[in-house]
């Protein structure tokens, strides 16, 4: 079986003064096309972990590998801008920029040609379009809506054809029509687009969704049905 | 490049970060002020410099071979003294250039060589090296543009002007002496002709009264009469003179100028000045504009006549009125002078003819064709007590036909000796002091004989002026031909004669100067005459190297002062960008997040630093090249303001340079970029190195 992700041991402390530690012992195997859910209440450590999946946070034990090779021999910067991509709780657009700059970002700093008319170009239009904002595509990101901001964060994340996205809390901000809007759009264009995802959530709604489900509790991550047994 | 992308929306000021905008607007203006103004400073001062430098170059040359001791010591220069084919006496540089053989000395006819002389430097031949010839010879062929090699001498002399003025009814006479350095200098060069002064009117108004003086008598310590050329000489200098000057206005001098009626063309009235003696009307004073009227009325109040405004009419000789202001008018009794207020001008042309029997200046007729207040004169005139008002050069002329000297691209053309008296280039401090062209006197010095000293005398005439620049000797060094001054240091004192003689060496580009120098060191070397020889640049010479040293120096100083300010301009860009990293951290995470690398983060805040200091000094560039083109109304304007010259023209000259200093450009340029991006790395690296996992999850 192939894992685009997987996780061995992961541990995670910080020291702020005191010692705390977040994390104790991860193992998370991810396969290709999967969706997983993570729950647990606040202040778990589901956005630390999310962070370490991510490569944006360093573990301080244990291994992370993405399509079978370790990061640690990887450059981060580069698998964060080809394999991953995140969209944030509150969106985490770009001020002073349109929608389409905004979904043509990741293209940029891979330094590929954004002119109007290039692959990349007419893809990110393309993503825009699917995720419905047709009309919005030279609008300054700060005009939209929370839903549209929403969307062109996951228009975004798609731009550089990631393998793996990873959401944290992508409809906490959003009312619950919106939320299952965008629930709907990100499962939708994984599944069609064979991508991984991998949601941080407290949304059962959007759980249920999910192919897989785990439930991260004393430090520890237990699927969710393991869980139900205890 | 998305670096470049993201740092310009940063540099882009916005309402929403205004903090941000002002400071970065701030620092890049301070940064084009401190641009602005070493680029005005060092233009200015190096274009100054190099006017200085030229100057210097102008009166001397950028390189000079000098003889050493040795020479004076050398069987080839003391060949000469027990010669008798030279004379018994020792030749200068300029006569054994001269010389037919290097060798004078004939063993068989003259006396004994003293055993204390050094052996003859003979080459492979076993003729004597000609020490000059071959040093000459060496130096011209040297493959600089323009190379040329000739001898130079410099000598003291007492120099005594006349200065003859026919200003009131008799002509006076002052004497101006001054202890003199007399030097020789090469005429045809492009800095002598930079250096020499335009005559001014004053000077062509000095020079009509002089061609009728005669030098003959000049030799006098204190000549008692003035002999007056006789009419054929004096209308044959008059022809050549009015050969190359063009008289275009005559100007009334201080006395002013009686009217003469059949000038009017017809029926005329005047704005006039009554001036009375007791209650008689005593003269009327018509001045050249009528808003001249209350000023010289209230002039001759104050020197003590009664004067009241007035209006005269002249309509023909018979029927004159006139109006004084406050009564009737009232027809003119009697013969009341009219006359034409001082300084006014009148235009008129020389009439060529009245030069064929002129004997006197008042012979000198000119054709009036002016106007006053408006109403035209017209009718021949005679020079008289008039002024020249206006003058200039004709544009084709025979240079020697006049006493001034006349320069063109290739140097200047002297007069030639005018009654024996020979043409000399005085400093400008001898203008200042009243001296004009056309001005004569004498050169003397004293020369031994075997019983007494006698003092000698040369008659000299002034033939222009020059402007020394800054060399300290400058304000004393009169100029004169390599055969006068050869003759005064040779004839004075023999002993002071050393070291006083050489060889000029010119070429075209004086940047060149240090290579010359190496270059004919080596060939002097080659042809082992070296140590008869002292090589020096003008950076060198002993009356320029202090003043050079002293301008190397304070360049040095102002560059350092410039160095330190540009750091503190720039250091503004310092707090600027942490001010914009701490605004936009939250951008950094993400853009982290997104896969852009710390160095990537890190080019994007140099980039802000290098942008502004570049904007910065492209701004202040902008402004000093304007600023530098209108440097000279812009100190006019200040000089206005401030009420007296703002530079002084003895040091600085009448007009700045207004050429960019592309050394001052250059520095500017690099010192600035260099800096801010030295600036620009500190906020730089605090952006890479922040952690967009805290940044990302403290949102």
């Amino acid at each position: 079986m192939h894992y685009i992700l997987r996780a061995k041991n992961i541990k995670k402390a910080f020291h702020n003064p005191a010692h705390v530690e977040i994390l104790d012992g991860i193992d998370l195997d991810v396969r290709c096309g999967e969706t997983v859910a993570i729950m647990g209440r606040s202040g778990e450590g589901k956005s630390t972990l999310l962070q370490i999946l991510g490569t944006l946070e360093t573990p301080c034990h244990g291994i992370l590998e993405i399509d079978g090779h370790p990061v640690t021999f990887l450059n981060k910067s580069r698998i964060r801008n080809q394999k991953l991509a995140f969209i944030f709780q509150s969106f985490h657009l770009l001020d002073d920029c349109t929608a389409l700059e905004n979904a043509l970002m990741p293209a940029r700093i891979a330094r590929k040609n954004i002119s109007p008319g290039s692959d990349a170009h007419n893809r990110a239009v393309g993503l825009l379009k699917q995720v419905g904002l047709e009309d919005r595509i030279h609008f300054n990101t700060k005009l939209l809506s929370g839903g549209e901001k929403q969307r062109v964060a996951i228009a975004r994340a798609l731009c550089n054809d990631p393998d793996i996205i990873l959401a944290d809390e992508p409809s906490g901000n959003l009312d619950k029509q919106t939320s299952r809007h965008i629930h709907e759009i990100l499962l939708n264009l994984a599944n069609t687009q064979n991508k991984t995802l991998i949601f941080v959530t407290h949304d059962p709604e959007l759980a249920s969704l999910c192919s897989t489900r785990y439930r991260l509790q004393d430090k520890k991550l237990l699927p969710e049905n393991e869980m139900m047994k205890t | 490049m998305f670096e470049l992308s993201i740092a310009f929306k940063y540099l882009i000021p916005r309402w929403r970060q205004l903090s941000v905008s002002i400071i970065s607007i701030i620092s890049t203006l301070v940064i084009a002020l401190v641009v602005w103004l070493i680029v005005v400073f060092f233009s200015v001062k190096d274009g100054l410099e190099n006017s200085w430098v030229d100057k210097i170059i102008a009166l001397t040359a950028p390189v000079r071979i000098t003889p050493t001791e040795k020479y004076y010591q050398s069987y080839y220069y003391l060949a000469d003294t027990v010669s008798a084919a030279s004379n018994y006496s020792s030749k200068s540089i300029g006569e054994k250039l001269a010389a037919t053989t290097a060798d004078p000395y004939n063993p068989e006819t003259d006396e004994e060589i003293p055993r204390s002389w050094p052996k003859p430097d003979r080459d492979g031949d076993g003729n004597l090296k000609d020490l000059v010839k071959i040093a000459v010879n060496r130096a011209e062929s040297l493959s600089y543009q323009g190379i040329t090699a000739t001898d130079y001498e410099t000598t003291v002399a007492n120099l005594r002007l006349r200065l003859l003025r026919h200003g009131g009814a008799q002509p006076t006479q002052q004497f101006l002496e001054h202890a003199a350095f007399l030097g020789s200098f090469d005429a045809d060069t492009t800095g002598m002709a930079k250096a020499l002064l335009a005559p001014s009117v004053a000077d062509f108004n000095n020079l009509l009264r002089a061609q009728a003086v005669s030098a003959d008598n000049i030799q006098e310590e204190t000549p008692s009469t003035i002999h007056r050329l006789d009419p054929i000489q004096l209308r044959e200098r008059w022809n050549t003179l009015f050969d190359t000057l063009e008289i275009t206005a005559l100007k009334v001098a201080g006395t002013g100028w009686r009217l003469q009626i059949p000038l009017l063309q017809s029926k005329a009235t005047f704005a006039a000045v009554a001036v009375f003696k007791g209650d008689k009307l005593a003269r009327i004073v018509i001045t050249g504009d009528i808003k001249d009227v209350p000023a010289l009325t209230e002039r001759l109040n104050a020197q003590g006549w009664k004067a009241l405004p007035a209006t005269v009419t002249l309509n023909d000789p018979s029927m004159r009125t006139i109006q004084i202001e406050g009564s009737k008018v009232t027809e003119l009794a009697g013969y009341i002078p009219l006359e034409i207020a001082s300084d006014t001008l009148l235009y008129a042309h020389l009439i060529p003819e009245s030069l064929t029997d002129a004997a006197t200046t008042s012979d000198l007729k000119f054709a009036l064709k002016t106007t006053i207040q408006g109403i035209p004169l017209a009718g021949k005139i005679s020079l008289g007590n008039l002024e020249v008002g206006e003058a200039h050069l004709k544009s084709i002329h025979d240079p020697i036909s006049i006493a001034i000297p006349t320069s063109d691209a290739s140097g200047i053309n002297m007069p030639p000796a005018i009654d024996s008296a020979e043409p000399i280039l005085l400093p400008r401090t001898f203008k200042e002091s009243g001296a004009y062209i056309g001005d004569q006197g004498y050169l003397s010095y004293y020369s031994p004989t075997p019983s007494s000293v006698q003092e000698q005398r040369i008659p000299v005439y002034i033939a222009g002026f020059y402007d020394p620049g800054i060399i300290p000797i400058g304000g004393k060094l009169v100029l004169a031909s390599r055969e006068l001054t050869s003759l005064v240091r040779t004839s004075s004192n023999q002993d002071e004669a050393h070291m006083s003689n050489g060889i000029n060496v010119r070429f075209k580009d004086i940047a060149d100067a240090g290579k010359v120098k190496a270059a004919l060191q080596k060939e002097l070397e080659d042809a082992g005459i070296a140590s008869y020889w002292h090589v020096s640049t003008y950076q060198e010479y002993e009356f320029t190297k202090d003043i050079i040293q002293q301008l190397q120096s304070e360049k040095n100083l102002f560059s350092l002062i410039s160095f330190v300010i540009i750091i503190v301009a720039c250091s503004n860009i310092i707090s600027m960008l942490i001010i914009l990293v701490n605004d936009k951290k939250l951008e950094i995470g993400i853009l982290r997040s997104m896969g852009a690398s710390s160095g990537s983060i890190a080019a994007i805040f140099g980039i802000c630093g290098m942008v502004m200091g570049a904007f910065g000094s492209i701004v202040g560039i902008a402004a000093a090249l304007v600023t530098v083109h209108y440097v000279n109304e812009l100190v006019g304007l200040i000089s206005q303001f401030q009420g007296h010259d703002l530079f002084n023209p003895v040091f600085y000259g009448h007009t700045l340079p207004s050429e960019l200093s592309m050394e001052a450009l250059t520095f500017v340029i690099i010192t600035t970029a260099f800096i801010s991006l030295l600036a620009g790395i500190v906020p730089a690296f605090k952006a890479s190195m922040m952690k967009p996992s805290a940044i990302l999850r403290s949102e």
